[in-house]
């Protein structure tokens, strides 16, 4: 892979824009996107597999419990793990842009009416019943993503380099994504491990 | 294109550990419900409820799960001093992904109003209507209702019937069974 990039700067060389090369362009949108992609792919997932806290953090802010049911989030689950999954494809990267500046806008939406509104139930955005309520870290959250479609639609790369985009982005978003979901469980781990090595120091070999 | 590919499997068996650890905590968080033990099914009328009567007043708890759905509710009263009202209290906590709680509200009667809250948000009822209800004296001054757990079928903005019971799902079940016949 290192040597395509190699053959691809020299191929392009005299048509590289002055301001960021085709190399940096690849690897840097890829890494973003593919962070970005991670938050929203483990989400999703978790939220398919485990919707009830996040109905509750729901029914807490929306009176109307009707808005809100198992059904809906889930809907809304799948929506983010296609997102995450478009994003990483580079024949379909603008359309994954929209869908994560939209989901954005959602996430940044509930951050500000859970602020508003105080809320105390934890939020479940990652599955999990243990976690912050709705309000800044879901804003702040929201903006973040939101900046992923501006930053799509300013970079391009050569037509060339797409298939290199997407094996770098999908690699990124499978590595952040293991990441992510190992912090969120961390507790587990600890409790699994840290007797196991307690009981390893005690006894002796 | 075989990079590709390769890629996207792999991202395929990071989501399928990432969907693993989720149903891993969500059946960790779950384990405290899943030894409830045997739950009497039985549905009993509560003869000392004033049936057809309506409170001076709503909680402004209450109001909006009333006001969503044409003046009509089930609202559960449960006590912090009731070891059963605990076991329904689990049982609800179960029953919020379902949709089977939609209509329904909660009543927590107790001495002091901390130790409501600690029920509601011990058995992370908060995501349903809730009302803290001191002494029990709003729902014994509605409804001459001094029993727990039970069940206040509220209809039209008045007391329709009442029932003592330990098993929400038994519940669920008689409540429609009630409603099929009215209609």
């Amino acid at each position: 892979m290192l040597d395509d990039f190699v053959f691809a700067l020299l191929d392009n060389a005299a048509s590289l824009k002055p301001s960021a090369s085709t190399f940096q362009n690849v690897w840097g949108l890829a890494s973003v996107n593919g962070v970005a992609s991670s938050l929203a792919f483990v989400a999703g997932i978790s939220k398919l597999a485990a919707p009830v806290q996040s109905l509750r953090a729901l029914h807490e802010l929306f009176r109307n419990r009707r808005l809100a049911t198992t059904g809906l989030v889930r809907l809304y689950a799948a929506v983010e793990v296609a997102a995450s999954i478009v994003l990483l494809l580079a024949a379909v990267r603008m359309i994954g842009a929209i869908l994560i500046g939209v989901l954005g806008v959602c996430f940044a939406s509930l951050g500000l009416v859970g602020a508003a509104r105080k809320s105390r139930v934890s939020c479940g955005c990652l599955g999990h019943r243990s976690g912050r309520p709705l309000g800044a870290a879901n804003v702040v959250a929201g903006f973040a993503l939101m900046l992923v479609l501006p930053l799509n639609g300013s970079l391009e790369f050569r037509a060339s380099s797409t298939e290199n985009y997407s094996q770098a982005a999908l690699l990124t978003a499978a590595l952040a994504s293991l990441a992510l979901c190992l912090w969120i469980h961390r507790r587990v781990a600890i409790v699994l491990l840290l007797p196991t090595a307690r009981q390893a120091k005690a006894t002796p070999s | 294109m075989i990079d590709v590919l390769f890629a996207l499997v792999l991202l395929a068996l990071v989501g399928a550990v990432v969907l693993l650890f989720a149903m891993f905590g969500e059946l960790t968080a779950r384990l405290p419900t899943l030894d409830i033990g045997y739950l009497d099914p039985t549905v009993t009328p509560l003869r000392e409820a004033r049936l057809g009567s309506a409170p001076d007043y709503w909680p402004e708890q209450l109001a909006p799960l009333l006001d969503a759905n044409d003046g009509s509710a089930l609202l559960l009263v449960l006590s912090t001093a009731c070891g059963s009202c605990e076991n329904v209290a689990e049982q609800l906590t179960n029953e919020i992904d379902q949709q089977s709680s939609i209509d329904t509200g909660v009543v927590v009667s107790c001495g002091d109003r901390r130790l409501g809250e600690n029920f509601i948000e011990r058995h992370g009822l908060d995501g349903m209507p809730t009302y803290v209800d001191e002494g029990g004296e709003w729902v014994i001054a509605s409804f001459g209702v001094q029993t727990s757990p039970s069940a206040l079928a509220i209809r039209h903005w008045r007391l329709e019937s009442a029932a003592v019971f330990t098993d929400v799902v038994a519940l669920r079940a008689a409540t429609t069974d009630i409603e099929e016949v009215a209609a």
